[in-house]
């Protein structure tokens, strides 16, 4: 009889260990054992199920001819290609729908950025866009169904402000100083300078673009260049001069410093 | 040596771009690659998801592919300090969702991640030409220990990383692959070991962009592993 409560006992005790045990045991990183000798996972996932069997569809190259073709005829596009001198093909994404493709985009990076003024059909979203801005790239949708442009991206190339305030009409150059002025009194910008002065580096403004549309909005860059590190500093101000997003870039360089 | 990243998003007067933006980030995208992976007793979708309502797990739900697993003694906080800082849900962050079984039934999380602004990056790739990115990847556990469990990857965290416009607005966001790489290159000079392009993960995805979408499709279906010491 003793025996027999000794061994129930026992047998508590160890379900009792594993109970206390389990969740530490369950939370404990691997052990060196346990760990393949690579330093990759020794086990990979395996597919509950058969993977996707359909492919993403492609292009043909009669499909790249006609986006290529359609694109190239739009006005903007067009303009911004003979203005630049030329360009070179970045590449083609296709375009689906419900899984179906219906088309495609094509980028063209100008051979050299040149000044837009105006409105476009963005291919995100089809939102409307009212830009000033220096362009180096421009994205164009081709429908194929409808066989027409559906909208287009243009890639903003970052310039010194002064080089935009000379494209920009007076009264839009006097905003964008104003806002310029509205800027330079954010938190972050204030410490970006004064870490210039104490670092001895300097501050230069770049210009992104002033936006009419989808929002009235300037997008510019503080750029910090010290010797001992440099940091970028991106801010959207509103035509009110709120501010509307700030972000900052890691310091580079000397991070006792900066 | 890579330095802990401070950054901000400070908001004062924008709901109208407000409304803008999260309406162009919430447009879901399309798959034909969505599956349920299996390892040990564990289970997950090899995508995320913009919501996590019933029928959510649907292949018109996906957001971007699971390309990394942080694995060995990972945890959703550890990662994110380690990387660019624990991003505040707002308008350059909204939450997206993992439908995971770590060994005892489905459950979501949901996640904003860890973001990286205004990086150089010289992209001439698909259609789109850029210069300057915002890296942004989010991570995926158990939200109740802040990491999933199982005897082959230890304590382990999933994540979904990709690339975000850098210049001007937002607009466009993905470029999955090159997110991961990036990712990679910052677990190496952490000083963690990591295993690049490691295991199939089945969500291979070719240059496609969704009508209408602001999605670049760019992933090459197989995940990173990154081994948190």
């Amino acid at each position: 009889m003793p025996g027999r409560v000794l061994a129930v006992s026992l047998a508590a005790a160890i379900v009792l260990l594993a109970v206390l045990l389990a969740p530490a045991w369950r939370t404990a990183p691997l052990t060196e054992a346990e760990r393949s000798a690579s330093e990759a996972p020794s086990v990979a996932p395996q597919p509950l199920e058969a993977p996707g069997k359909s492919p993403s569809p492609g292009l043909t190259e009669e499909e790249r001819r006609l986006i290529r073709e359609i694109a190239l005829s739009h006005p903007i596009v067009r303009d911004l290609i003979e203005r630049a001198g030329g360009y070179t093909i970045i590449g083609y994404t296709v375009v689906t729908k419900d899984g179906a493709k219906v088309g495609g985009d094509i980028g063209f990076e100008l051979s050299k950025p040149v000044w837009f003024s105006g409105e476009y059909t963005s291919m995100y979203g089809y939102r409307a866009y009212d830009l000033r801005a220096y362009v180096d790239a421009v994205s164009v949708y081709v429908n194929l169904e409808c066989m027409c442009v559906k909208g287009i991206h243009l890639s903003e190339a970052d310039v010194p402000l002064e080089e935009a305030l000379n494209m920009l009409e007076p009264r839009e150059a006097r905003l964008v100083e104003n806002l310029l002025e509205k800027a330079r009194n954010h938190p972050e910008v204030r410490e970006l300078y004064d870490k210039a002065g104490r670092l001895g580096g300097t501050v230069t403004v770049e210009y992104e673009g002033l936006y009419y549309k989808p929002e009235k909005a300037l997008s510019l860059e503080f750029r910090l260049e010290a010797t001992a590190c440099s940091q970028l500093l991106k801010i959207l101000v509103d035509h009110e001069g709120r501010i509307i997003e700030a972000s900052k870039s890691p310091a580079r360089g000397d991070a006792s410093q900066c | 040596m890579l330095r802990r990243i401070k950054s901000f998003t400070s908001i004062l007067a924008i709901l109208p771009l407000a409304a803008i933006l999260v309406t162009i980030i919430t447009y879901s995208a399309s798959t034909s690659n969505l599956i349920i992976l299996v390892v040990l007793n564990d289970k997950f979708y090899n995508y995320d998801f913009v919501c996590k309502d019933p029928g959510c797990d649907s292949p018109n739900k996906v957001d971007w592919p699971i390309n990394i697993l942080f694995w060995n003694n990972a945890e959703v906080n550890k990662i994110k300090s380690n990387y660019w800082g624990l991003e505040p849900c707002w308008l350059t962050a909204i939450p997206r969702h993992l439908k995971m079984d770590d060994g005892f039934g489905w459950f979501w999380d949901s996640d904003c991640g860890t973001k990286l602004f205004d990086e150089p990056l010289r992209i001439r790739l698909c259609s789109i030409s850029a210069d300057e990115v915002h890296y942004h990847m989010r991570l995926y556990a158990d939200p109740e220990k802040d990491y999933n469990y199982n005897s082959g990857w230890g304590k382990y965290v999933l994540a979904a990383a990709h690339i975000d416009d850098g210049e001007g607005l937002e607009d466009w966001a993905g470029f999955s692959e090159l997110a991961e790489d990036y990712v990679a290159y910052w677990g190496r000079a952490l000083g963690w070991a990591v295993a690049e392009d490691w295991a199939n993960f089945y969500n291979n995805e070719s240059c496609r962009r969704d009508d209408g979408g602001s999605h670049i499709w760019y992933n090459n279906g197989y995940a990173t592993a990154v081994k948190v010491p």
